[in-house]
């Protein structure tokens, strides 16, 4: 069964942030293990796609793993109209979601005084928060990041030249080498994963078919690292 | 109501501004150049080669275990052990010699730090990259556990990375495009290392030149052009405030065929007043990188044209019409 993504972007006069979360979709969409089923912009970025809102489908729950371009800082990033932020009723991966990406600047900071436990209450079957430590950068041809990012994570697996090698890494070094290539050495990757006995998501790929949920005795990771 | 020059609180001091700032010319780089670098790189990588392949950005080489990629638009070369990158079942790592500063980051101590930088520079030597960096340094990476409340219950040291950087007429290369990156994890010891992947870029400098700058005015017309937010900022309270601002030429990443590096800022900061609904505002960060030479002027010392960016819509006039 192919794995759902998707894509939400606002550009805020910049286009590079459109094709930065749909060049993750696309790249992923054209393999037969996926499916692009989701792709909202600018006015279709929704609070209720992130915070459970009564009466309302919660959008992001309806795939695997999204890429979402969005201004951000340390408590929060910006929807459509509004914000989505610690202090709400913040879920990912009610039913489905376990891979969330965005370049929203700040959003997995941590340091003493300001702990990115911040977010797992957000955390319900998600395994990864992919993002960055501090600010990450616009209009210094980022536009890339999220087809660099699907193409480390599967792309190069199951790409026609896999009878001659197939790049298998986790997800998380695929975010670190996506980075890599668009963000100067001053910006810091990060992520915020969730793991239990159960399901262990170090080593985890995106391009498995769905593995089990660190749901029950969990505990959380965050690791930063140059880009 | 669109914010102006005087709605930004510069917290650090900008750089010295110059009336006219050097612009650099690359040459387009030649993916042959490259075959030895690949080889020298899957041997200290033990990588084996069970062949050469095509791939979206240029051409690779390896097998399963590991891979060396060659960007044809820069030369880049990116490399990793494919094995090492999922050989540990968490982040910890476990090094001989580290130490813990007062804000909680973890720093390896100097001698192993002198150490690791100096088995770097070997590998770069051996496999013909990083002359004529102007600086190089030691990242570590940092990893942290919490528990189901939030509580930090552990921390420490993860990979370290060595890091050149580069410059070119006086000016550093700022952006993604120049730099050389070298990721270690410890070996058993704690103090040898061994190199789990790698990445390279930087472009020949072919030609030089001179442009005018534009005035700071302009230079931020761009950043303060945004809206932020659907609803913009709130009248009266928007403010953006500089808390980093670096000049340099920009290097663009290693998949852009960049012809011309030309000065920039690199500025990160904050915007306060940015309206999220009904009496509600929020503060969001930002980094964003400002052209500092004016178009025309680039064009005049013969460095116009404009990026294709991909996915852009190309609109022509049918044959005939």
């Amino acid at each position: 069964m192919a794995k759902y993504v998707g894509s939400w972007w606002i550009r805020d006069g910049i286009d590079g942030r459109r094709l930065e979360a749909e060049g993750f979709a696309s790249t992923l969409g054209g393999l037969s293990q996926f499916d692009w089923t989701q792709n909202h912009g600018e006015s279709d970025v929704r609070e209720s796609d992130f915070v459970t809102t009564t009466g309302t489908t919660q959008r992001s729950d309806g795939v695997d793993a999204m890429q979402m371009s969005s201004h951000g800082w340390t408590d929060g990033f910006l929807v459509w109209g509004g914000s989505v932020t610690t202090s709400e009723a913040v879920d990912f991966g009610k039913s489905d979601l376990e891979i969330f990406a965005t370049h929203a600047c700040d959003l997995l900071e941590h340091s003493s005084s300001n702990s990115v436990g911040r977010w797992i209450p957000a955390f319900q079957r998600l395994h990864y928060m992919l993002g960055f430590h501090n600010s990450s950068y616009s209009g210094g041809g980022q536009n890339s990041r999220g087809t660099w990012f699907a193409m480390y994570a599967a792309w190069l697996y199951y790409w026609s030249g896999s009878w001659l090698f197939r790049v298998d890494m986790p997800v998380r070094e695929a975010w670190a080498e996506a980075n890599e290539i668009v963000e100067g050495s001053n910006v810091q990757w990060a992520y915020l994963r969730a793991e239990s006995p159960d399901a262990p998501t170090y080593n985890e790929r995106l391009r498995v078919a769905e593995t089990t949920d660190p749901v029950t005795s969990r505990s959380f990771w965050t690791a930063r690292g140059t880009c | 109501m669109p914010l102006t020059f005087k709605d930004i609180d510069f917290k650090v001091e900008l750089p010295d501004i110059p009336a006219t700032a050097p612009v650099v010319g690359h040459a387009a780089p030649c993916a042959r150049d490259r075959h030895e670098t690949t080889r020298a790189i899957a041997e200290v990588l033990q990588i084996d080669f069970k062949g050469t392949a095509q791939v979206p950005h240029g051409y690779a080489v390896g097998s399963d275990r590991g891979q060396v990629e060659v960007f044809s638009a820069s030369g880049a070369v990116r490399a990793r052990n494919a094995e090492r990158l999922a050989a540990y079942s968490d982040e910890r790592r476990e090094w001989s010699e580290v130490e813990r500063d007062d804000s909680g980051t973890w720093r390896l101590g100097d001698e192993l730090t002198r150490h690791v930088i100096d088995h770097g520079r070997e590998i770069l030597h051996r496999v013909g990259l990083g002359d004529g960096a102007s600086g190089v340094d030691l990242s570590l990476g940092q990893w942290a556990r919490l528990d189901d409340d939030g509580k930090e219950v552990d921390s420490g040291p993860g990979r370290a990375t060595v890091r050149l950087s580069y410059a070119a007429e006086g000016l550093a290369l700022i952006g993604p495009g120049a730099k050389t990156n070298l990721h270690f994890d410890p070996a058993e010891d704690g103090r040898r290392v061994v190199l789990a992947r790698m990445f390279h870029v930087r472009r020949d400098v072919a030609a030089t030149g001179e442009v005018a700058m534009q005035s700071l005015d302009e230079a931020f017309a761009g950043l303060l052009a945004q809206s932020w937010s659907s609803h913009g900022i709130r009248e009266g309270e928007g403010r953006i405030t500089i808390t980093a601002a670096t000049l340099g030429l920009l290097a663009l990443p290693a998949d852009v065929l960049q012809t011309f590096a030309a000065p920039a800022l690199m500025v990160e900061g904050q915007i306060s007043g940015v309206e999220v609904g009904k009496d509600e505002t929020v503060s969001v960060r930002f980094g964003q990188y400002v052209p500092l030479a004016h178009p025309k002027a680039l064009a005049e010392a013969g460095y116009g044209g404009v990026q294709l960016e991909p996915g852009s819509l190309v609109r022509g006039r049918t044959r005939g019409q």
